[in-house]
């Protein structure tokens, strides 16, 4: 008796409201509340931040940079929220998000290459393999990272959107704003350069 | 051509990796919740227009009260307006202040005031715990009854990694709230298995908050 449920004490629609909290509300009526309202955008990110962790962390390799590029990818969202328009991916906004992300990741590696001679970024590339070593769960590949960070932008990103965070082509095309057609083309040159880059890293 | 190189990047897109751990979700969370984004833009054109109405509405206050025809509001008139004014930024979340309540002329236009302005001293201290167990894909929450004078109410109410800092919430953050002070458990249906905290307010009249549960989280 002491505990019997409000549910059962008290008259549907009198003084009682189940549930209708965000995680009941479907993504497009949340992102427009999240315009408005910041803690609504906290339910967006609680949602959607373990994704975004886990491609920045496979795309980067190591835990560090992944922390950094989701933690600004989100600040970058709450920031431009307004300007986001729902593409009609199947992801929904995540499909945007991992948009910042590779921005984010493409922004940081150009950072390093600035920073660092070619040695360095060796040193640090053994460095990141430790890391990864540390963190026995992780299957990363840094060959194929360094490769992909080496590649223009455009590349990287569309590759980085299809295959890491596993776009489909119409994704990829609608984010950077291109015909299906020609997403499948860059993605096929991307891949060529692609793998040029990794036979000269395999005979530096 | 490229199938093995495909292949290897869908495996690197598929490689396991470990999530971001709690602490650092909350605290990227807090983060978020302390930018200014957007809403803080938006925000604040309408807190002036909200001054502004709040001026207009002052001078005519003190026209009234240059009249001796007329009721002098007293020297509780700053209290009440301090107190209006977060009920007037509730917005959608209006259906359960019960309709009789007479509310202060200054409260319908000041939709938006910001949130930091006013709060902070509202929210008193934890001084009950809250409790919640998950039974599939129902939440359960027990409290102890309140026992005080004054109570109408009790609103559960989700909260950020900051717990309750604005009252009173959107209606989007209230799960359940019941009139029956003899009751002091909740059952919710909700079906996210992720990390979420919760907070028990037992309400006054005028949606005053007189006490706060401890934060309890879901999982």
């Amino acid at each position: 008796m002491m505990t019997a449920t409000v549910a059962s004490r008290v008259p549907r629609g009198d003084n009682l409201r189940l549930m209708n909290s965000y995680g009941e509300i479907d993504e497009h009526a949340l992102v427009d509340l999240a315009r408005r309202d910041r803690s609504a955008f906290a339910e967006l990110y609680r949602r959607h931040v373990q994704d975004v962790y886990a491609f920045a962390r496979r795309r980067t390799g190591n835990a560090h940079d992944a922390d950094d590029v989701t933690a600004v990818t989100f600040e970058r969202a709450l920031r431009s929220l307004n300007r986001y328009k729902p593409s009609g991916s199947s992801l929904g906004i995540l499909a945007w998000l991992y948009r910042i992300a590779t921005n984010e990741i493409i922004d940081q590696s150009r950072k390093r290459g600035r920073q660092q001679t070619a040695r360095g970024q060796r040193a640090l590339r053994l460095l990141h393999n430790d890391a990864v070593a540390a963190d026995t769960v992780d299957d990363t590949d840094p060959l194929l990272l360094a490769a992909l960070d080496g590649l223009p932008d455009r590349y990287n990103t569309v590759l980085s959107l299809r295959y890491i965070a596993g776009l489909d082509v119409a994704d990829v095309a609608a984010h950077l704003g291109i015909s299906d057609g020609n997403c499948a083309v860059l993605t096929h040159r991307a891949l060529a350069a692609l793998r040029t880059a990794l036979q000269e890293r395999t005979t530096e | 051509m490229n199938d093995d190189l495909e292949q290897r990047l869908q495996r690197l897109g598929a490689a396991k990796v470990s999530g971001l751990d709690d602490a650092r979700v909350d605290a990227i969370e807090r983060r978020l919740l302390a930018e200014s984004g957007p809403a803080r833009r938006a925000s604040w054109i309408t807190a002036v227009a909200a001054a502004s109405v709040l001026l207009v509405l002052g001078v005519a206050l003190a026209l009234r009260r240059d009249d001796p025809n007329t009721l002098q509001p007293g020297t509780s008139t700053a209290t009440t307006v301090t107190t209006a004014t977060p009920t007037s930024t509730t917005g959608p979340n209006t259906t359960a202040v019960p309709t009789t309540t007479v509310t202060p002329t200054t409260a319908p236009p000041t939709t938006s005031v910001p949130p930091t302005t006013s709060v902070p001293n509202t929210i008193p201290d934890a001084s009950f715990a809250l409790t919640v167990e998950r039974v599939g894909n129902e939440l359960h929450f027990t409290w102890p009854r309140y026992s005080g004078d004054g109570a109408t109410q009790y609103v559960l109410v989700r909260v950020d990694a900051d717990g309750l800092n604005t009252w009173p919430p959107t209606d989007a953050r209230v799960a359940v709230t019941t009139a029956d002070l003899d009751t002091n458990s909740a059952t919710v249906a909700f079906r996210l298995q992720e990390r979420r905290r919760w907070v028990v307010a037992v309400i006054g009249a005028n949606r005053r908050l007189i006490a706060v549960s401890s934060v309890a989280i879901s999982t």
